[in-house]
């Protein structure tokens, strides 16, 4: 008889509880994609609305919105704004392409250093790391600092001793790129590099020990053997990297540098502030959004083209 | 032993691996001598170390402080250097850093668990979603944003704040997803049996076995936001953080321009300097085996 009643209240259990593990998903789910829709949905649908929209401001509270291709083609037939975007697109593409040419390849090699456990790897492994984390504030203030208060020291006193240095000018004002460009190369080994470093720990020694036998020691072994096997993470890193071309500021805001050095990332940046009341309104915004637009348009087939170039000529991990 | 480690090592050196080692070691040379000059300064006294506004007396940039004065220089910044107190802007910056990381946390480790536990087609909406937004590139949404966040009133307006981080979208959704996915079904099905409900089984079974991969997530969003001075800027401008502070001042006491202009806050801007970067220093020292040991590909695991 219990067992009769059981079998028929089984599915109603189960039923049940399936109802109740519905509700608690359901539940927890609310926040969660209410949040997306708001702040990347919304978001991203009002600025693909925005790049067509002009808005003329009626009174304090009431804006008049219309229809505008405007904003879109300003950008390249306005010469300030083509110049300027070109001049930043041009900063843009030189910061990531010796970013790309210099960071890249010295990361890899110190993970190929920290991966043949040589003297102080471990050591350097931390240090390489350091940087990254520290902030970019303090960091990058100290940074000037020093090279503008405290190499025209070491200049003029090596200048008495040595006639090589007298007059040199090594401060950060003389040499402004330089310094920003080194400053962002040296704090950005820490991710890669670990990243890489552990890539390169799952290679099978088996693998390494047959290369050795093959004579593949020293730069052979790295460029024959490490580096096809890791390129997997790399290729994460350089498809990745392609949003950075048109998002990365290089810390330009900390450094306070004239706009001569501004990148795409910084200059949409500083826009928005444009934007911010006392001094601007929503009517300031259709310009950047539809910058943010034509970017976009870039970004996309780059990224998706470089995986499709990478995925095809990149090295084979067999 | 000893010796044949040694010979072992010697072999593993090439021309390449000694350049690395002398590039490394410079590196590491160059860290070091940023971080002890910025704790000198920290510790000087610009009366006595720093030449006065005419040039004269002596300046110490380079030397060991001729009275070390780091204790005094952190109370005259606690007690208001930058227009805002050390201990307020301190508040803020906690604030800010561990609401806005355990709010993100929190959110992105609670979706990728129901995405993980119940495999239905919302689960699978949401997986693509993240997946989607990872690779897709979309720039220049800022201003939008920004538009939005004003509407909301949730400009300058801290549990705003919280609430716009609390996604969860990014790598460490998928980090979560995959300690979740790797626990044995039946962890759950033993406390179901046991009487457990959903909230149960989610709370007493599921995010304990996570907890490790929580800390992680937890203290590298922590930095990140402990850092972070470009969105403080146009979205918390009366929450002073640290880092925005430290900017503000530095360019009010013309540390921005050319050298040789007044420097007299220089101690006190380095002070402040190292009241932002002790605490990170000190996560990173205790926590950089979790924060470094965790690290692979595409972000972390468990």
């Amino acid at each position: 008889m219990v067992e009769t009643v059981n079998t028929v209240n089984e599915p109603k259990k189960k039923r049940s509880l399936e109802r109740g593990s519905n509700i608690f998903y359901a539940l927890l789910m609310i926040f969660p994609v209410a949040q997306f829709i708001l702040f990347y949905l919304v978001v991203n649908f009002k600025s693909f609305g925005y790049a067509f929209m002009e808005g003329t401001i009626l009174n304090e509270s009431r804006i008049e919105w219309s229809f505008t291709l405007k904003n879109i083609s300003e950008w390249f037939t306005n010469a300030y704004l083509r110049t300027r975007l070109l001049d930043t697109a041009k900063m843009s593409l030189v910061f990531y392409g010796i970013m790309l040419l210099v960071s890249i390849p010295l990361g890899l090699l110190f993970a190929y250093y920290i991966f043949k456990k040589l003297p102080l790897s471990g050591f350097f492994r931390i240090f390489l790391f350091v940087p990254s984390i520290i902030p970019a504030a303090a960091f990058v203030m100290a940074y000037k600092y020093i090279l503008n208060d405290a190499f025209p020291v070491i200049t003029e006193q090596l200048g008495a001793k040595m006639p090589v240095f007298k007059g040199a000018n090594w401060s950060f004002d003389a040499h402004p790129f330089g310094y920003i460009l080194f400053y962002n190369l040296y704090i950005s080994f820490g991710t890669s590099v670990l990243m890489y470093a552990n890539k390169m720990f799952d290679i099978s020694p088996e693998i390494v020990e047959a290369g050795k036998l093959d004579g593949a020691v020293g730069i052979k072994e790295f460029w024959h053997i490490i580096l096809p096997l890791t390129f997997p993470t790399l290729s994460v890193f350089l498809v990745t990297g392609i949003a950075t071309l048109f998002t990365n500021h290089y810390n330009l805001f900390m450094f306070y540098v004239g706009p001569e050095f501004d990148t795409l990332g910084y200059y949409l940046y500083k826009e928005v502030g444009t934007t911010a009341p006392p001094y601007g309104s929503e009517v300031d915004t259709p310009p950047i959004a539809a910058l943010g637009l034509i970017l976009t348009a870039i970004a996309i087939p780059l990224t998706f083209g470089l995986k499709a170039v990478l995925d095809k000529f990149g090295p084979s991990e067999d | 032993m000893n010796k044949n480690k040694r010979l072992e090592t010697r072999n593993r050196l090439s021309p390449l691996t000694v350049f690395l080692l002398a590039v490394l070691a410079l590196y590491v040379v160059v860290l070091i001598a940023i971080f002890a000059w910025v704790f000198l300064t920290a510790s000087k006294s610009y009366d006595l170390d720093y030449k006065t506004f005419d040039g004269s007396g002596d300046s110490n940039i380079f030397g060991l402080p001729k009275q070390f004065v780091l204790f005094e220089n952190i109370m005259y910044v606690y007690d208001g250097f930058a227009d805002f107190s050390l201990l307020d802007m301190f508040m803020n910056t906690m604030l800010y850093a561990v609401g806005c990381s355990m709010s993100k946390a929190i959110v992105t480790c609670i979706v990728a668990y129901l995405c993980a536990r119940y495999e239905n087609w919302f689960s699978k909406i949401i997986y693509t979603v993240v997946i989607v937004t990872m690779i897709v590139p979309v720039v220049g949404s800022q201003a939008a944003e920004f538009q939005l966040v004003q509407q909301l009133n949730f400009r300058d307006n801290m549990i705003g704040m919280w609430l716009m981080r609390a996604n969860f979208l990014g790598m460490y959704f998928l980090v979560f997803y995959a300690v979740f996915k790797a626990m044995p079904k039946g962890y759950y099905e033993a406390a179901r049996i046991d009487g457990a409900n959903d909230f149960q089984v989610m709370v007493k079974v599921a995010l304990p076995l996570a907890k490790l991969t929580f800390l992680s997530i937890f203290l590298i969003l922590f930095i990140e936001y402990w850092n972070d001075y470009l969105i403080p800027n146009y979205y918390l401008p009366n929450y002073k953080t640290l880092s925005l502070a430290l900017y503000q001042q530095s360019r009010k006491q013309g540390l921005d321009m050319t050298s040789g202009v007044d420097i007299s806050q220089v101690t006190y801007l380095m002070t402040t300097a190292l009241c932002v970067t002790v605490p990170i220093v000190l996560i990173f020292a205790f926590f950089s085996k979790r924060l470094m040991g965790n690290m692979s590909v595409g972000g972390l695991k468990g």
